[in-house]
């Protein structure tokens, strides 16, 4: 494609709508960083729209300003005190990197994401029977739930400790059910990270479903990243690395990744924090090919 | 946070204060963007009680998610569009189109207001304007995907046109707004 096709084919407006695939945005994010012509188009698209939703701005209660601040202030009171903010988005677009379908038929049908829906829901009990894998993940988050719940009910007080709780069993609940999905799956291959020269004791296990473009990952065993530096997962697609975002250093915690339906390789670098777009290659940790 | 200070924030620095999840930021972001993704939400959900819920959720979203942005792949305001576009979505199909049946029915009202532009305004300040300075065509395009949220796949079934109509059309409405601001 020329640079004046790549312009006309409506992709790129698009791709700022978050409208295209994870196959499609990896090309229009390559496209961007070979022609200038076609970052700076992108640019003027998104300062367009930008200008469309400032000219139909509408004004808002006061008081939903002050329901916004101390929501926030609550979440960062919560954070504080030691419930990890989780990696794992709701099920959708919480950020460019997440991986959109765009048929109708698959169009949300995740879980309904809202925790304060969530937390009075029980688990019903599954359709299928679970292989090991599964088990061993439900008795740890049950194990961990049980014990965070006796560690925050030591630590504060009754109603704040209930309110922790009901928030982390609420995302339980949507990261078990998430993650048993792509266990669960036939088609996904559990692709060993092996620790490099760098770290040779470190080894991170990757869940890759191809399928359903779903990436999840399992620290083992990496050392704690430096002050100010973070992890960062890398696929390798057609030779070239992109980026899976940072990871959450935490070994308790299945992640999820950006999603990939092909992949040669995955790598982890250590970069600045908030990631890298190229990844600093004397600094990979773990590198498992497929 | 003092009025005049506001100006003084550059996209740069909100990043930099969101992401570090300095709570300050707060009234600054949501003094700049909140009336603008008001405008957004509005689209998708005329209920005004549900539209604020779904404008707190945005707004926490946007604060609990913050290390997601990437400043590289494009501006903030874009990342944050998208999520009250998403976050809309949902809460639209949470309440009421949680069966297919009803989503189809909401297609049909969909094409029914596209045939009749001038009714489709129910809050937007300046969206007859906007649908004036756009064929008809071409604005059914924008309104279906940029503030009723379909993804362009819906909105071809919706719309009944081809997928590359689709984007066609959407390009050039988009181009031709960029003149009028």
């Amino acid at each position: 494609m020329n640079v004046s096709d790549i312009l006309e084919s409506g992709l790129l407006e698009l791709y700022v709508l978050d409208e295209l695939s994870v196959t499609e945005r990896a090309t229009v994010e390559t496209w961007a960083l070979q022609h200038p012509e076609v970052k700076s188009e992108l640019n003027s698209i998104e300062v367009g729209l930008e200008n469309l939703a400032f000219s139909q701005a509408l004004p808002i209660r006061p008081s939903v300003k002050d329901a916004v601040i101390s929501k926030i202030q609550n979440e960062k009171e919560i954070q504080n005190k030691g419930s990890k903010p989780t990696q794992i988005a709701d099920a959708f677009s919480e950020s460019q990197f997440a991986n959109k379908s765009n048929t109708l038929s698959n169009l949300k049908t995740g879980i309904p994401i809202k925790n304060t829906e969530l937390a009075n829901n029980t688990i019903s009990a599954p359709r299928r029977p679970l292989n090991v894998l599964s088990w061993i993940l439900v008795a740890t988050l049950a194990m961990s739930s049980f014990y965070l719940y006796n560690e925050l009910q030591k630590e504060h007080s009754k109603s704040e400790s209930c309110e922790l709780v009901q928030r982390q069993n609420a995302k339980s609940y949507v990261e078990t059910d998430r993650a048993l999905n792509v266990l669960r799956n036939t088609n996904t291959k559990t692709v060993e990270l092996k620790g490099l020269k760098i770290a040779p004791e470190s080894k991170v296990n990757i869940y890759w479903n191809a399928q359903k473009a779903e990436t999840m990952l399992a620290i083992v065993n990496l050392p704690a990243p430096p002050e100010k530096m973070q992890y960062q997962l890398w696929a390798i697609v057609d030779k070239k690395p992109v980026s899976a975002g940072v990871l959450e250093y935490s070994t308790e915690a299945l992640q999820f990744m950006k999603g990939f339906d092909k992949a040669e390789a995955f790598a982890i670098t250590l970069e600045k924090q908030g990631g890298s777009d190229a990844p600093t290659l004397d600094k990979m940790y773990v590198l498992g090919t497929l | 946070m003092i009025q005049t200070e506001i100006p003084l924030f550059t996209e740069q620095h909100i990043v930099e204060l969101l992401q570090k999840q300095d709570t300050q930021i707060v009234s600054v972001l949501y003094d700049k963007y909140a009336g603008a993704l008001m405008g957004v939400v509005k689209r998708t959900i005329q209920n005004e009680a549900l539209a604020e819920e779904v404008l707190q959720d945005t707004f926490t979203k946007i604060w609990r998610y913050s290390a997601n942005y990437d400043a590289a792949k494009g501006k903030l305001f874009t990342w944050m569009l998208n999520i009250a576009r998403n976050t809309a979505i949902d809460a639209t199909r949470a309440k009421n189109f949680s069966q297919k049946n009803h989503f189809i029915d909401d297609i049909v009202n969909t094409v029914d207001a596209q045939n009749q532009v001038s009714q489709i305004n129910p809050d937007g300040l300046d969206l007859k304007d906007l649908a004036n300075k756009l064929t008809p065509e071409l604005f059914a395009v924008v309104d279906t995907i940029y503030f009723q949220g379909y993804t362009h796949v819906e909105a071809a079934e919706a719309l009944e046109l081809p997928l590359g109509t689709v984007k066609t059309r959407l390009r050039i409405a988009l181009k031709q707004l960029r003149n009028y601001f």
